[in-house]
């Protein structure tokens, strides 16, 4: 089983949207995948229809005492399980109080390992004990980046972080999210990004269908199989399967 | 068999009332359960396995089916289960591990197809009504499918049902099937693959050639050897045709073990069959060995042969000095292949095989009271034919084991030809053929051990025979190579196969003492 968490230090950059995107794409590939909606605001727990509910609360889940087994729901695309968010994860900072626990969300996976090939967790945006957790949870974090020069800042000090405070860190994946062509500042910092080296040479424009999926409550491939974005998105897993070897 | 989900069990049911159409059926259902009716389909399902059922002994079904986009994809599920394990495109067959899409499909069978190849079975055509029950929410909460198959003139065969639960959504799976109890439907017994496989006379998981499990040691003797030989028939009929067509090499491996099984057991039929039967069949058994000697040398050369060379057997890409070695043993070995067909074709093989089936009709009907009785055309059955078969067996394991006995004593005599190593070899296998064919009859506890270091003695023998034709075949393809391009870099990769194929008889050589003196001590 391996683990990849969208994550990025700033909020509305596509986290989410490449979760819920990526997952429906690997289970279409064969893969049996589970999403950890980590975040509060349960945007992808929305998105596949779930109620924003985890039994017994955030707590007990991550401190192990509720099992994680029950807590799982099926989404609308066989092969692709949810883990819901629920509103206590506000606190999760609390829940993971100690830094003698940093792989406390490790742990709440571990009995899934022969269930599922790919788990994504779709984190928060902030750098906190749950982005600690979260880290030595992966295999490998996808980073969205919105191309503006404040983008390349944050890539830095999760760059900084991840080398100097993780022995063994995941596999850093960034790549250029929402990108709107017709602004030069765009068009250069891509390109930017694109020469650095690690970036994944996809890249997700910005598009209306993106926005659409809190209509259709559903991945873009779902209801628009053939528009940029949804190519961009089967671009970028075919890469990060390659570059994971999955 | 690999870890399997913990998912909500799938349920497939049976037993639809037979004046309801599948139409009328899945119209019910989406009104009584407030489900959503999707588009009917009309599908081709074609059930894979490999020739010795691999796929079914893992507990999955395999089955490939157009999409909707009119690609063929491959599904993999669990016996039993709803599809959903896994889709991925499918390869067209014959198909071995290294063809199937990288990932999940290719993790979980590949190993335990091993080097055998899957081929269709079977196929259905189905007519599918898919049914999606919701919740307020709009979410998907069960799914079930109608699911009709028809026959060669459309006429409807059998209907299942399939109902999969969602995860985390126990209560709407309950209702489905309280529905379905109360439509009349119950949990069908035979999963669909078993049924359709079935229905064209094979027993999914059915060994072919597998040898009696029971035997009267106190019985007469001609009814064990009988028994054996029509078990020994049926193998080599089962993988007659694998062989022919080239499916996988094992076919051929099979086939051939068949013969060597039934030369053994024709040979130490000695006074219990008639003499005359067995001048007729042992040596037009032995051609039918001979015949497809060649094709299985250079199978297990060219199988080697393609582990060292990268792009070979779909190991990667890339130059080697060896491709054209590579090369030129696919072609002698497509061109003994070819030679092998024509003779197994030939009405000389097809024949054998056909007057062995008729002659063992013929046995089996007094066999098993051989005193005064004719065996068939072939006059009166000897006297050992009523002799328990323990007693006739015991002296021919003594005799067999003598002879291992004497090889080892003359292979230990310092560096012996290599001839000497390739007797006993033969000699242990008459062994085991005798030990193996007759198991039944003693117990396996008492006979598995010494199968087992008589499988450890041929494996090491086996390995300095490959090695020993390897190397033969090797220095005369280095005979061959001409001046032209690539030749000296040709030249040099030969020799150092032929001499990594030496220093493999060597190792063999060192290792053999060890795991035949185990067998040379034995007493029966």
């Amino acid at each position: 089983m391996k683990t990849l968490a969208t994550y990025n230090i700033k909020g509305g950059v596509g986290k989410t949207t490449a979760a819920v995107n990526l997952s429906v794409l690997a289970v279409e590939r064969g893969r049996r995948v589970l999403l950890w909606d980590l975040d509060p605001q349960a945007a992808a727990t929305f998105l596949f229809r779930v109620r924003p509910k985890v039994k017994g609360g955030g707590r007990r889940l991550v401190r192990g005492r509720t099992p994680v087994d029950g807590l799982i729901k099926g989404t609308d695309h066989e092969g692709l399980d949810l883990l819901p968010a629920d509103f206590s994860y506000r606190h999760m900072d609390l829940f993971l109080d100690g830094a003698s626990q940093p792989k406390r969300l490790a742990a709440v996976l571990e009995p899934l390992a022969d269930e599922y090939d790919l788990v994504f967790l779709d984190c928060p945006p902030s750098i906190s004990l749950v982005s600690e957790n979260v880290f030595r949870a992966s295999d490998a974090l996808l980073v969205p980046l919105i191309p503006t020069t404040l983008s390349l800042r944050t890539l830095d000090q999760l760059e900084r972080f991840v080398a100097d405070e993780l022995e063994d860190g995941p596999e850093l994946l960034p790549f250029v999210s929402m990108i709107d062509r017709r602004k030069a500042l765009h068009r250069e910092i891509a390109e930017e990004l694109g020469s650095r080296p690690g970036v994944l040479r996809a890249q997700v424009p910005t598009a209306t269908e993106a926005e659409r999926m809190g209509v259709h409550r559903d991945a873009v491939g779902s209801f628009a199989p053939t528009s940029r974005v949804a190519r961009a998105f089967a671009t970028l897993w075919a890469e990060i399967e390659d570059r994971l070897a999955l | 068999m690999a870890p399997r989900p913990t998912a909500p069990e799938p349920t497939i049911f049976r037993g639809a009332p037979r004046d309801l159409g599948p139409d009328e059926l899945a119209a019910r259902l989406v009104a009584d359960l407030d489900g959503e009716l999707h588009p009917a389909c009309h599908e081709a399902r074609t059930f894979h396995d490999t020739p010795d059922w691999r796929v079914h002994r893992g507990g999955w079904v395999l089955e490939t089916v157009p999409d909707p986009r009119g690609e063929w994809v491959v599904t993999l599920r669990d016996r039993g289960a709803a599809p959903g394990l896994l889709r991925a495109p499918a390869p067209a067959p014959p198909v071995f591990a290294r063809d199937l899409p990288r990932g999940r499909l290719r993790d979980l069978v590949g190993p335990a197809l091993d080097v055998r190849a899957l081929r269709p079975l079977t196929t259905i055509t189905a007519e599918v009504h898919p049914v999606t029950v919701r919740n307020r929410e709009g979410k998907a909460v069960a799914r079930l499918a109608v699911e009709q198959w028809r026959g060669d003139h459309d006429e409807p065969v059998v209907t299942w049902v399939w109902l999969t639960p969602v995860r985390g959504y126990p209560k709407e799976a309950g209702r489905a099937r309280e529905w379905l109890d109360r439509a009349g439907l119950q949990p069908a017994a035979t999963d669909p693959a078993e049924h359709a496989i079935e229905s064209t006379g094979s027993t999914p998981g059915k060994e072919a050639g597998r040898l009696p499990r029971r035997l009267d040691g106190a019985g007469p003797a001609a009814t064990a050897f009988v028994a054996c030989f029509q078990a020994l028939l049926e193998g080599l009929e089962a993988n007659l045709e694998g062989a022919i067509e080239g499916i996988d090499i094992e076919c051929l491996h099979d086939f051939r073990t068949g013969l060597r099984r039934l030369r053994a057991g024709l040979a130490h039929a000695k006074g219990v069959v008639p003499e005359e039967l067995r001048a007729c069949f042992r040596p037009e058994l032995a051609w039918l060995h001979r015949v497809t000697g060649p094709a299985r040398d250079l199978d297990v050369m060219d199988l080697w042969i393609s582990l060292l060379v990268p792009g070979a057997a779909g190991n990667g890409d890339g130059p080697s000095p060896l491709r054209p070695v590579a090369e030129r043993v696919a072609h002698d070995r497509d061109a003994a292949r070819r030679q092998m067909v024509s003779d197994l074709r030939s009405a000389r093989a097809v024949s054998v095989l056909a007057d062995w089936g008729d002659t063992l009709a013929h046995l089996r009907a007094s066999a098993h009271d051989p005193v005064g009785a004719d065996a068939g055309e072939w006059g009166p059955w000897p006297d050992l034919a009523a002799q328990p078969l323990t007693d006739v067996v015991d002296r021919r394991i003594r005799r067999s084991l003598k002879a291992v006995r004497d090889g080892f004593g003359s292979a230990r005599k310092g560096a012996v030809p290599i001839e000497v190593l390739h007797d006993l070899r033969k000699q242990g296998k008459d062994l085991r053929s005798l030990l193996e064919l007759f198991a039944a009859a003693y117990g396996t506890e008492r006979v598995r051990d010494m199968v087992k270091e008589l499988k450890g003695m041929q494996d090491v023998l086996g390995a300095l025979n490959d090695a020993d034709v390897q190397e033969q075949a090797l220095l005369a393809l280095l005979d061959e190579v001409g001046s032209g391009a690539g030749a000296e870099e040709a030249a040099a990769a030969l020799t150092s196969l032929a001499s990594a194929a030496a220093r493999r008889q060597e190792a063999a050589r060192a290792a053999a003492g060890p795991l035949i003196a185990p067998v040379a001590a034995r007493r029966w």
